[in-house]
């Protein structure tokens, strides 16, 4: 009876531990797995346009008619301030965390230019925001800084993405937006 | 024996933990639209504390959850319950999305890379912003998307930006119906 009850508790936490398993990695490497196809021939820390064949598997409220672009953002080595250029027109920034989570956007009613940077950086540890907490300076940073976001983990994902009205402007349009850098400081 | 019996008990476990867990991903981030349960609304809720299985709802297909000021909504099935087939021919009919931006895709299942669409430039609205687009293999007058060659079809409407954040249910979504199938 005691042999049969500690199969029975270790096949529940057996359980347990597949459904998480299948919860919180699997879905992640199948996305790393096509992330990395994507970025394959692009650096960390670099922009670049998707080819439309791509992004609307990828961004799924996307279709392969908008111009979709991507920075695989590194913070190992400190800041990323994206620069970003933009048409005249509706567009979207928004930030991924690791987890997939969206955890920053702007657009362009609240951007109000065609260009505008943002400063990312690694969300600071419990300890780290005690400590920066008795630094005064180290808050005045952060507020001269313009946008400015916080990322959880080292690694984020910055997607710019903006419908194209007419498909012969489409050349222009990613032309002007290739100017955007993503840059690690 | 007393080993086969254990054994069976954690290969059990394990694999109810799996299928629990492969059900729980199709099912997350998807809710049904109320008043009309032929639109799901595919999304993440932050405030969820069970958002991580909706984000791994999208990160499973190798995708990016929807922004936040954007709405999806997705069908598979046509106004009677059934199936959407590639050899119909369907009418997407409505009051025009109200947004700043929309977009309404067709894809084999499973495939959305594979969609082919249509959007807020290229669709004539009628004058009493009513919303017309016929899905069909077969060109048609008027807007027109072309179904793809494929057993099962989903629909898409995506929505950046609506103008009414808590724009949901069968009033504000167009209606899907069958005309014919070949």
């Amino acid at each position: 009876m005691i042999g049969r009850m500690f199969w029975l508790v270790t096949a529940l936490f057996a359980g347990i531990a597949a459904h998480l398993a299948t919860i919180l990695y699997a879905p992640g490497l199948t996305f790393e797995r096509k992330l990395n196809v994507i970025v394959a021939a692009h650096k960390p820390n670099s922009f670049f346009l998707m080819t439309p064949d791509t992004q609307a598997g990828f961004l799924p409220t996307s279709t392969a008619e908008d111009i979709v672009g991507l920075c695989l953002v590194d913070l190992s080595k400190g800041k990323v301030v994206i620069d970003a250029h933009v048409p005249q027109s509706f567009w979207n920034f928004s930030i991924y965390g690791s987890s997939g989570q969206q955890i920053y956007d702007i657009n362009d009613v609240e951007a109000g230019a065609d260009s505008f940077s943002v400063e990312l950086t690694k969300a600071k540890s419990l300890i780290e925001q005690v400590r920066s907490n008795a630094d005064p300076d180290d808050a005045g940073k952060i507020a001269n800084s313009g946008w400015h976001a916080e990322v959880p983990g080292e690694r984020a994902l910055a997607v710019l993405w903006f419908p194209v009205r007419d498909q012969t402007q489409r050349k222009t349009l990613e032309d002007e937006v290739k100017r955007t850098n993503c840059n690690a400081n | 024996m007393r080993l086969s019996f254990g054994a069976t008990f954690l290969v059990a476990g394990i694999a109810a933990g799996y299928i629990t867990g492969l059900q729980a991903l199709v099912r997350a981030g998807t809710v049904a639209v109320p008043d009309n349960s032929k639109w799901q609304q595919e999304l993440v809720n932050p405030k969820d504390p069970y958002a991580i299985y909706a984000v791994g709802h999208f990160k499973a297909q190798g995708a990016l959850p929807p922004p936040h000021d954007s709405q999806l909504f997705s069908r598979d099935i046509d106004e009677d319950g059934k199936s959407l087939r590639g050899e119909c021919t369907y009418l997407l009919s409505g009051t025009a999305p109200a947004a700043r931006w929309w977009a309404v895709s067709v894809a084999p299942a499973g495939a959305m890379a594979d969609a082919v669409s249509t959007n807020a430039a290229d669709v004539i609205i009628t004058g009493d912003e009513r919303l017309n687009i016929t899905l069909s293999h077969r060109t048609a007058a008027g807007n027109w998307l072309a179904m793809p060659d494929a057993a099962n079809v989903k629909v898409t409407l995506a929505l950046h930006e609506p103008y009414d954040q808590n724009i949901k249910g069968s009033a504000s979504l167009p209606v899907l119906t069958k005309v014919n199938c070949e």
